[in-house]
């Protein structure tokens, strides 16, 4: 896979994030520490834990990461998220939808990332 | 110009590469991950960042709180911080100016604005630290050129009186301590801090009218006679007398202060000192505190007349009113530091010599 194909495959415009970081080098290397990443990992234990303001930060600095590497869908699902979650002490009622969409995206980004990675 | 600094601080690590691949060409990069660490990292070395990238969405402490922090301490006139965060409503922006961020840049950021924007704060910031440090220089240098010229003409007074150097850098520090504490027992006598360090000096020429006594008197061991005591007690009116001829300086406070303490370094509370026998507080206060911080050196040190006496007992002939009377606003500011005071002449330096056999009243004050 090229990283073309894989921001094609995740809807999103490599041209834009490459304009911004101007070495593929650089892009090749955030891939791989997004794939390391734990933010996601720390969200979900705070919709675990039923922490609305945990999950709120966490969500939101998911938001920055997804911009930053161009994930456009992601960036979304997470913006979306976070302004359910902003200023809330507990989860509302509506952000069990929300939080499907942001989890089915980012399985999604982390499984295309990792063929892109793997096939290196 | 040496390399500039830049704190990056964000919790997350892509985030941090980013920047740093971005800007480590042209900056020296430190990283902190979350707000409490850049804030000890700040706290260690304030002088050690040009600028800081700071995120608004942080855990332990939020940028905002971080920002809030470095506002409080004043420390954003010297360190531009620039707020990177996803956030992109208008109030937390508008937010971030309020409290004094220098920028506020959204992301995805595009590194060559990103670029450009640092290195225009930090010009900015460059040149406002570089005309601070030129005036802070130009201060320094004169008030060292003061200091050293009221040092040298104060060793040279010391000299020849037979006095160690000590007892001039002493009284300096007691006089400057006896006013800090006095400040903390009444406002009375309001002296304004920005006097205390000209009050310091001056009290560096308390004894300059000694140049006018025969040095047969002021050598001499033991009791003086009558004569030789009256004699020996016109050195403050004497150095008073000096000063008061220096008249194209007469209005400077150090001038004033100096001629107070010179006159009136030995009146006493009760009205018994000499040479005018000023009452109470008609003893200016400057005087009155280099008095007693003349008396405690004194019976600290040995003397060709008598030998020093521990902290202790100095102390204990103090407030006994073995040494006159003083002023009870002042021996309770005098109570505060006593501790210091201990400190600073230092212990095992007193009782050296024998007590002489005869050691009267009169040879335990300080002439």
């Amino acid at each position: 896979m090229t990283l073309d194909q894989l921001y094609t495959s995740l809807d999103s415009d490599l041209s834009k994030v490459l304009e911004r970081l101007q070495k593929c080098t650089l892009l090749e290397r955030l891939l791989k520490m997004f794939l390391a990443d734990t933010t996601m990992e720390n969200l979900k234990k705070a919709v675990e834990a039923q922490n609305a303001s945990d999950a709120f930060l966490y969500v939101h600095t998911l938001k920055g990461v997804a911009l930053n590497l161009g994930f456009s869908p992601l960036a979304e699902a997470s913006s979306a998220l976070t302004e359910l979650l902003r200023g809330k002490q507990a989860f509302p009622a509506d952000y069990r939808a929300a939080y499907d969409v942001l989890c089915k995206e980012f399985e999604r980004t982390v499984e295309a990332v990792t063929e892109y990675v793997d096939g290196e | 110009m040496s390399q500039q600094r830049i704190l990056v601080v964000d919790d997350n690590a892509i985030n941090r590469m980013l920047l740093k691949e971005m800007l480590q060409d042209d900056f020296l990069i430190s990283e902190a991950v979350d707000g409490e660490e850049a804030l000890e990292m700040i706290d260690r070395d304030p002088t050690a960042f040009d600028l800081v990238l700071l995120d608004i969405m942080m855990p332990k402490k939020t940028g905002t709180e971080v920002l809030e922090t470095l506002a409080k301490e004043n420390r954003l006139e010297t360190l531009p911080v620039i707020m990177i965060s996803a956030e992109n409503s208008t109030a937390s922006i508008r937010k971030a100016y309020e409290m004094g961020a220098e920028d506020y840049i959204d992301r995805p950021f595009d590194p060559a604005t990103v670029l450009r924007r640092i290195h225009n704060s930090i010009a900015i910031h460059t040149k406002q630290k570089e005309l601070l440090a030129s005036l802070r220089n130009e201060f320094d240098a004169r008030q060292r050129q003061n200091d050293l010229m009221v040092s040298l003409l104060s060793h040279i007074v010391e000299y020849r009186n037979g006095e160690s150097g000590a007892h001039v850098l002493h009284i300096n520090i007691i006089t400057g301590m006896l006013l800090e504490a006095l400040a903390n027992h009444t406002d009375k006598y309001a002296i304004p801090p920005e006097d205390y360090p000209i009050i310091r000096n001056a009290s560096s020429f308390h004894d300059i009218g000694k140049i006018g006594i025969p040095l047969e008197i002021i050598n001499k061991p033991g009791r003086l006679t009558d004569e030789e005591f009256a004699t020996m007690k016109t050195h403050s009116a004497i150095g008073a007398d000096m000063l008061e001829r220096v008249v194209e300086f007469k209005d400077e406070p150090l001038v004033k202060y100096s001629l107070q303490i010179c006159r009136w370094h030995h009146e006493r509370y009760d009205g018994r000192g000499y040479p005018d026998g000023l009452k109470g507080d008609d003893i200016p206060i400057a005087a009155q505190i280099v008095s007693l911080a003349d008396v405690y050196d004194a019976l600290t040190s040995i003397r060709c007349y008598k030998p020093a006496f521990t902290h202790k007992e100095a102390v204990h002939m103090i407030f006994d009113g073995q040494c006159g009377t003083f002023n009870e606003v002042l021996l309770q500011a005098f109570s505060d530091i006593e501790d210091k005071l201990e400190q600073l002449i230092g212990e095992g330096e007193g009782n050296l010599m024998p007590l002489p056999d005869d050691h009267s009243d009169s040879a335990l004050k300080p002439l």
